[in-house]
């Protein structure tokens, strides 16, 4: 029987019962789309993931990318990948129908984003960084970089990258040092090294562009100075012929997990010959880039969580098998052992992970709604829109992300040794889930973004507008005898978080900004732990409502999603008692008193 | 070239089977597709319309849910299709589909050439193909494996046992079961699915085809087959087990 990495029942509930994502197609913009056509799409998606992706992400990890001198070589499956995401309109599914692209809803593209990360993440970065960077060019990009570059990238011939890390400026972006001379040709001249581009070279493409970004001559310091160019491996001379850019591939690194996709160290300019064109404005490139961020961190979520269901559903199906031990009453040891799926402990680390999973899942559709929108509502309701996914997005990838790792150990803890040894998937799905808290700023870096920028912008009117959200689910759920109670723990989770919020706010207020940031990675994950718990409110609610009329199988569906909800309300909710003693304590500044020194020994 | 391509829903065959007094599947807990066969008959044709020019027109019998799938083979590049959706040919067997598709494809009028899938996933039957040739009175060739056409003359492969093929040649029109491997099916792309809404799908009963056929078989029951553990390994010299064994046959198998 083929192996099972998500669930698709629990796809298309979180889409259509969960986040009503039909009512999109209310709005002109995507008037072409049907409930039937997404059905399609999601069809397809799980096609290609079945027949193509899932049957090499182990092949993928055990031959990882090799550097050869001048390029990276990659996995044989790679080219004819990006031929399918290609010709397939993966690349350019959300562009607008202008741009030659589909229009397609975020929500329905991050579904499909999420069964292609349970498949194999590895594969499915190739083309959707692709995507990343032809989103600034369409965006940002003159009329003939567009032709020139862009129109080979969407087709899946060339790979898109983005290019911002160096040695010396990872998180602190404000000290990228690579640098653009302007010639009187209009091009400028590129001189650096970039570091950890993901897919930045490899022989499964005919050639690189990278969206990079550079600090022209005579720039501000800082990221005010920083501009976004195209700088191309090969580029396209006059007489429309490639030819190389002075863009080297000094190497590639080996990584813990993720291993099919290369991340490599690139030189510009050693034989002063790299030429980068500029994108939009100058020193506006940072400013582009975080346009394109919201997406690219619900991208991460969506990574997160689909390995994290890959590992899930080893997990079930290994479960189900492996008969050890007998019920705890069971005194007579000739009676045969159980399945361990009958052992509470067992069925808590399953619930766990759907908790964790189908909670991310849950979060992840509703931020590609909100992307949704902000694209095609008006006046205040755009407003709003932009405002809430604003303050989510760092939950969104920070959550997945960290109690993917979590939810993949305990994957590898149903199997017990077996999950240990590489005999089976598990142990690969914790390697590669660990990325995600540390690529698109690191969870430290999300979690400053919460609390030092959008829990208090616009005078904390983003904040406010996800308490009244969440606020409305509460008040749904308190109608509903079964899920008062949980409506209830949420109403009070919420008041709890108001307290903490203040009680920091406060601690910012007297200037103490250090201690203010140095819990903000507990904050965050206060923040998360309810945000998600509203996701499994409405999911309650849907599966209520789903109830009445729904046949066996959906049922014990239904009735499990209902099981899952009040675990997380149960064993993850009370954990923001003891985050709220830590941090309502912040203001003692524990770890900003200590020095470097105390960690001598 | 004007290609007629036959295709028939099935359910997944990772889904959960529970049958419902001994008649019918439990629905419910079934998800459907293309049977897999159909999709390399499906590649072929559009394969054969890139190289050739025409059209590729979809026909199956089936009930409403039937329709997804024959808008997946609109997403990867067929032209039209005729869907005959009557309950009455639902409940039938091989016969009454293979009679339903012949009346269908005539409609279309002037078709080159028929591809079927060698075999239904969920039946196994492998004869509505044959049947529709034998009912259009057209030549037909099971299990092609290679095709080639030069003006109306065909060239196939027909796969044996053992990795054997047998080359024959035959003249369109003609029926052709295709086996799966002869090709690889390409995936539905997201611009086909958008067309594929409004590709033109005829929706009919049998009666406006003018066709009623009954059945050639009757249908008395389903169920799983139970596995019977039971082995009895005969004991003796070959002359005495030989001996033991034709009594067991005879006395307690009654087979000879
Ligand atoms: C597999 C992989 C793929 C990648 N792909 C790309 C890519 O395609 N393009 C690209 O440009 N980059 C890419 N990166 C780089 C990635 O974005 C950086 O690694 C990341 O931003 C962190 O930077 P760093 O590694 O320099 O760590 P550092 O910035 O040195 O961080 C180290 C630790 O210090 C913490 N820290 C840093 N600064 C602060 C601060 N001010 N306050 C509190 N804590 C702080 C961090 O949270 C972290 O825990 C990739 C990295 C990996 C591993």
């Amino acid at each position: 029987m083929a192996q099972k990495f998500y669930s698709e029942q629990n796809l298309k509930f979180t889409l259509y019962d969960v986040h009503g994502i039909e009512s999109l197609l209310e709005y002109d913009y995507f008037r072409d789309y049907s409930r039937e056509s997404f059905d399609m799409i999601l069809d397809t998606a799980k096609k290609i993931a079945t027949d193509f992706m899932f049957p090499i992400t182990s092949e993928m990890d055990k031959n990882p990318p090799e550097y050869t001198g001048d390029t990276i070589k990659v996995h044989a499956a790679v080219r004819p990948f990006m031929k399918t995401s290609g010709d397939g309109g993966w690349i350019n599914a959300l562009f607008p129908y202008e741009e030659g692209g589909q229009q397609m809803p975020v929500s329905i593209y991050n579904a499909c984003q999420f069964i292609f990360a349970a498949a194999n993440y590895s594969i499915s970065v190739y083309p959707s960084l692709t995507h990343g960077a032809v989103d600034l060019i369409y965006s940002y990009g003159s009329e003939e970089i567009k032709e020139k570059y862009a129109t080979n990238m969407v087709a899946g011939k060339w790979q898109g990258t983005m290019a911002l890390t160096e040695p010396e400026a990872g998180s602190s972006l404000s000290d990228v040092k690579t640098t653009a001379v302007p010639t009187e040709h209009g091009y400028y001249l590129i001189n650096g090294q970039k570091t950890f581009i993901s897919a930045g070279d490899h022989d499964g493409v005919d050639n690189i562009v990278h969206l990079m970004l550079a600090r022209i001559k005579g720039a501000p310091a800082g990221v005010k100075g920083l501009s976004l160019f195209v700088v191309p491996k090969m580029r396209i001379n006059d007489k429309g012929k490639l030819e190389f850019n002075d863009v080297s591939c000094a190497g590639c690194y080996h990584k813990m997990g993720y291993r099919g996709a290369p991340i490599a160290q690139l030189a510009m300019g050693e034989n002063d010959d790299c030429r980068g064109y500029l994108v939009g404005e100058a020193n506006r490139g940072l400013a582009y880039m975080f346009q394109m961020m919201n997406g690219a961190r619900i991208h991460v979520g969506a990574g997160a969580a689909g390995i994290s269901s890959a590992a899930y559903h080893a997990a079930l199906e290994y479960c189900r098998e492996r008969l050890q031990g007998r019920r705890i009453t069971e005194k007579d040891p000739t009676k045969p052992q159980i399945p361990i799926i009958e052992h509470a402990d067992v069925k808590r680390m399953l619930a766990a992970q759907r908790g964790i999973i189908e909670g991310s899942l849950s979060l992840i559709v509703y931020a590609g709604k909100l992307l949704d929108l902000t694209l095609v509502a008006q006046g205040e309701e755009k407003e709003r829109c932009e405002l809430l996914l604003d303050f989510l997005t760092p939950i969104v990838k920070s959550y997945p992300s960290e109690m993917g790792l979590f939810s993949t150990s305990l994957a590898i803890q149903c199997l017990g040794g077996y999950g240990y040894s590489d005999e089976f998937p598990v142990e690969q799905y914790m390697r590669d889930v660990r990325i995600h808290p540390i690529h698109e700023g690191t969870t430290g870096i999300q979690a400053m973004d919460l609390l030092g920028r959008k829990v208090v912008m616009k005078s904390g009117r983003a904040m406010s507008i996800y308490l009244e959200e969440v606020g409305k689910t509460v008040g749904a759920a308190k109608g509903i005898a079964e899920l008062a109670p949980y409506a209830d723990k949420l109403k009070r989770a919420l008041d709890l978080l108001g307290e903490v919020t203040a009680s920091l706010v406060g601690i910012a207020m007297k200037g103490e900004t250090d201690r203010f940031l140095a819990d903000a990675t507990l904050y965050l994950e206060l923040s998360e732990i309810i945000c998600v718990a509203w996701q499994w409110l409405a999911q309650g609610i849907a599966a209520g409502t789903a109830l009445g009329a729904a046949s066996e199988s959906d049922r014990d569906f239904l009735e499990g999603k209902i099981y899952v909800m009040r675990y997380f309300f149960e064993y993850d909710l009370p954990r923001i008692e003891g985050l709220r003693a830590r941090l309502m304590n912040a203001a003692d500044g524990l770890t900003v008193s200590m020095r470097p020194e105390h960690f001598t020994d | 070239m004007k290609i007629a391509v036959c295709l028939k829903q099935v359910p997944d065959m990772e889904s959960k089977f529970k049958i419902v007094d001994g008649k019918k599947i439990d629905e419910s807990q079934i998800a459907f597709k293309i049977n897999d066969f159909d999709n390399y008959a499906v590649e072929a044709a559009l394969q054969l319309k890139e190289k050739l020019g025409g059209e590729v027109v979809i026909v199956t019998c089936g009930p409403d849910r039937a329709s997804k799938d024959i808008r997946q083979a609109f997403a990867m590049g067929a032209d039209w299709g005729i869907h005959v959706n009557d309950p009455a040919v639902e409940s039938g067997d091989n016969f009454v589909v293979a009679s339903v598709l012949q009346k269908a494809i005539e409609t279309i009028g002037g078709v080159d050439l028929v591809l079927t899938g060698v075999q239904a996933e969920d039946d196994q039957a492998a004869v509505t193909g044959v049947m529709l040739a034998d009912l259009m009175g057209l030549p037909h060739c099971t299990n092609v494996k290679k095709l080639e056409i030069n003006g109306n003359n065909l060239t196939v492969n027909r796969e044996l046992e053992g990795g054997f093929n047998e080359v024959i040649e035959m003249s369109a029109p003609a029926v052709l079961s295709i086996q799966s491997g002869i090709n690889e099916p390409r995936y539905p792309t997201l611009p086909g699915i958008m067309k594929a809404k409004k590709k033109r799908l005829d929706v009919k009963k049998g009666a406006d085809l003018g066709v009623s056929p009954k059945s050639k078989t009757d249908f008395i029951k389903m169920f799983f087959p139970v596995s019977e553990h039971k082995a009895e390994i005969i004991q003796g010299d070959p002359a005495t087990a030989a001996a033991k064994l034709i009594e067991k046959l005879k006395t307690e198998a009654k087979v000879i």
